[in-house]
C-alpha cells in the first residue's frame, strides 16, 4: 500500500469531502447568492441599471468572501481536539489530506459561488432585459483572467492555513494577522526609505515616470494590470513585477507546506 | 500486535509515564483501570497516534502511530470518552467515513444499531448523549480495525444497553484483533475484559489475565473480616475481601476490590504478579 499518495484513496477522500461540502457550505453559498439577488433586485428601483464591470466585480468579491470563510466552515473541526478526531483518524495520507482540502475549498466554493450567481445574473437579464446593462458572460472575458483566479486562490490559501493554525475565531484572527504583517511591512518599507533617503527615492520615481507610456492612462498604473501593460517596456517593473508574482508564489507554498504539516503533526 | 517499551510521556513539565513497558497481543480485551489522571487515556492516544512517542517505544501493528501512514490508519480505531456528534445522520456519517476502513462492514454496522435499538436515519444532533455513544460504538465495532481502544464506552448508557454492548463486544472479538477498554466502571465490565492492566504512577502497576489473577488471589465475602487480608470493604453482605489464594481454589474476580487492593498493596502486586513480563 502506497502509504504518501495513492489515486484510488485521494479520489474517494475528495469525493467524501464534495459531498459533505454541501452540508456543512451550501447554505452559505445560498444565503451570498440571495445577497445577490437583493443587490439585482434594488438595482431594479434605480434610475441606472449596474453595469457589466460592477456585476462582475461583485461577483468576484463575493467568491473571495465565500473562499475567506469556506476553509473554516467545511475544515472548521479538523484541528479541534475532540471534533476533529474522526478527521485525523481517517485512513487517508497527510498529502492527500492536504490537496483534498485545497481542491475542495478552491473548487467547490469557486464553481458552487461563479455558477449560481451567473446563473442568478442570466435569469435576471432574461426576466429584465430592458432593466440590465448587458448580457454577463460576453464582457466577462476580460476581468476573469488566470491571474484573477490566481488572486483567488492566494486568499483561500492564507484562510486554509489560517484554519489550521488557530483553534478559534479562525477567519477573525487569520485576518488579524495579515493586517498585522501589512502594517509590519509598511513600517519595514518606512524605514529602508529613510535609510535610503526620501530624495533619492523621490528621484528614482520620477525617473520611472519619466518612461510610463502615454498610451495608458495615468489611472490604470495603479493597479497590477497597469503595471503589467507597462512591464513590458520598462525592465525595472519587469523584474519588480516578477518578484511581486514569485513572493505570491512562495506564499502560496508556504501555505501549502505549513498546513500539511500541521495536519501530520497536530496533536489530539 | 502492540509494544511499549520503555515510554517516556510528558504534558509540558507534567510526567505521565516514565520508563513505561507493555506487550499486547491479539485475540483479547483489555481492561485498563486505574485512578484520574493516572493517563488511560494518554496511552491510548498513543496508541492511536494522536499523540506523539518517540519511534521505538511504541510500535502498534508494526507502526509507529505518530507516524499516521494509511496503512497504520486502516487497523486502529480510538473512540474517545464523550465524541463529538457531526452534523448530520448517523447513516450520512458512516457511510462517508466507514469506506475508508478495509474491514469496514455495514450489514454490520446496521445489526448492532438493531440491538442497540438506535435509528441510523436520525441527525445526531436529535439523540441523547447515551444514545449517540451507542452509535459511535456500533460504527467503532463495524470497522472491524485490528486494535480498537475504547475510552469510557459505558459511560451514559443505560442498563440494558451496557448488556447489550458486553455481549456484542463478546460476540465481535475475533483471534485477530486487540480491544482495550480504559475504564472507571468496572462492574459494567466484569466477565468481558481479560487480561487486566493497571496503570499507576507512571507505571504499570499490574498486568495479568483473569486465570493468573485467580491463581494468586482470592476473593471472598464473609460475614466476619479475616485477619491477613489484602482488602477489605464492608458491604450489606459482610466483608468483601481480597487475600492471597494459599488454598489453590478457583474464586470470581471481583475487578473493583482488585483494584483497590492494588493500589492498597502495590508492592505486594509487583512482587507476586509478572506485569506481562515473560
Amino acid at each position: 500500500m502506497n502509504n504518501v499518495f495513492a489515486i484510488k484513496r485521494f479520489g474517494a477522500l475528495v469525493k467524501k469531502e464534495c459531498r459533505e461540502f454541501f452540508g456543512n457550505f451550501g447554505l452559505t453559498v445560498l444565503s451570498m447568492t440571495g445577497t445577490y439577488v437583493i443587490y439585482l433586485l434594488a438595482s431594479l428601483l434605480s434610475s441606472s441599471p449596474p453595469g457589466i464591470l460592477s456585476r462582475l466585480s461583485l461577483i468576484i468579491v463575493w467568491t473571495g468572501f465565500a473562499l475567506v470563510f469556506a476553509p473554516s466552515k467545511v475544515y472548521g473541526t479538523a484541528n479541534h481536539k475532540k471534533m476533529g478526531l474522526s478527521y485525523v483518524q481517517l485512513p487517508s495520507s497527510a498529502l492527500e489530506k492536504t490537496i483534498s482540502m485545497f481542491v475542495v475549498t478552491y473548487l467547490c466554493v469557486t464553481l458552487s459561488m461563479l455558477i449560481s450567481l451567473f446563473a442568478v445574473d442570466t435569469l435576471f437579464y432574461l426576466l429584465f432585459p430592458s432593466r440590465s446593462s448587458g448580457f454577463l458572460l460576453t464582457g466577462s472575458h476580460s476581468m476573469f483572467s488566470i491571474k484573477t483566479f490566481f488572486d483567488l486562490f492566494v486568499i483561500q490559501s492564507l484562510f486554509v492555513l489560517g484554519n489550521m493554525v488557530f483553534k478559534r475565531q479562525k477567519v477573525v484572527k487569520t485576518l488579524a494577522v495579515l493586517i498585522g504583517f501589512v502594517f509590519l511591512l509598511s513600517f519595514v518599507m518606512g524605514l529602508l526609505v529613510k535609510a535610503i533617503g526620501i530624495e533619492v527615492v523621490e528621484r528614482w520615481i520620477d525617473t520611472m515616470l519619466k518612461d510610463f507610456p502615454q498610451e495608458i492612462e495615468p489611472g490604470r498604473i495603479v493597479g497590477m494590470r497597469g503595471l503589467r501593460l507597462w512591464s513590458v517596456e520598462n525592465p525595472l517593473i519587469r523584474n519588480f513585477v516578477f518578484i511581486t508574482d514569485t513572493v505570491r508564489g512562495l506564499v502560496v507554498a508556504s501555505c501549502w507546506f505549513g498546513t500539511y504539516r500541521l495536519i501530520k503533526t497536530t496533536k489530539y | 500486535m502492540i509494544e511499549i517499551n520503555n515510554l517516556t510521556f510528558s504534558y509540558s513539565k507534567n510526567k505521565v509515564f516514565d520508563g513505561l513497558t507493555l506487550s499486547l497481543t491479539k485475540g483479547n480485551v483489555y481492561g485498563l483501570l486505574g485512578q484520574n489522571g493516572v493517563g488511560k487515556t494518554t496511552l491510548l492516544k498513543l496508541l492511536a497516534g494522536l499523540q506523539q512517542s518517540t519511534k521505538d517505544a511504541c510500535v502498534v501493528n508494526g507502526f509507529h502511530p505518530y507516524g499516521r501512514q494509511p496503512e497504520f490508519l486502516q487497523d486502529v480505531f480510538y473512540l474517545p470518552d464523550d465524541p463529538e456528534s457531526p452534523t448530520g445522520t448517523i447513516n450520512q456519517f458512516v457511510r462517508h467515513n466507514g469506506p475508508f476502513y478495509r474491514g469496514f462492514d455495514y450489514k454490520q454496522f446496521r445489526s448492532m444499531m438493531d440491538r442497540f435499538e438506535v435509528n441510523p436515519d436520525e441527525k445526531f444532533k436529535n439523540l441523547s448523549a447515551g444514545q449517540q455513544k451507542k452509535a459511535f460504538i456500533s460504527y467503532a465495532l463495524a470497522l472491524n480495525t485490528k486494535v480498537l481502544l475504547l475510552d469510557e464506552p459505558s459511560n451514559g448508557m443505560d442498563i440494558t444497553s451496557k448488556s447489550v454492548f458486553r455481549s456484542i463486544v463478546a460476540g465481535h472479538i475475533s483471534e485477530e484483533q486487540v480491544i482495550i477498554i480504559s475504564t472507571h466502571q468496572v462492574r459494567d465490565l466484569e466477565n468481558l475484559i481479560d487480561p487486566v492492566i493497571i496503570l499507576d504512577q507512571k507505571q504499570v502497576l499490574l498486568h495479568a489475565s483473569i486465570e493468573e489473577i485467580t491463581k494468586k488471589l482470592s476473593f471472598i465475602t464473609a460475614a466476619k473480616e479475616e485477619e491477613g487480608v489484602l482488602y477489605s470493604e464492608q458491604t450489606p453482605l459482610g466483608y468483601s475481601m481480597v487475600k492471597a489464594n494459599v488454598t489453590g481454589v478457583d474464586t470470581k474476580v471481583d475487578l473493583e476490590a482488585l483494584f483497590n487492593a492494588a493500589l492498597q498493596h502495590k508492592e505486594w502486586f509487583k512482587e507476586h504478579f509478572k506485569n506481562g513480563r515473560q
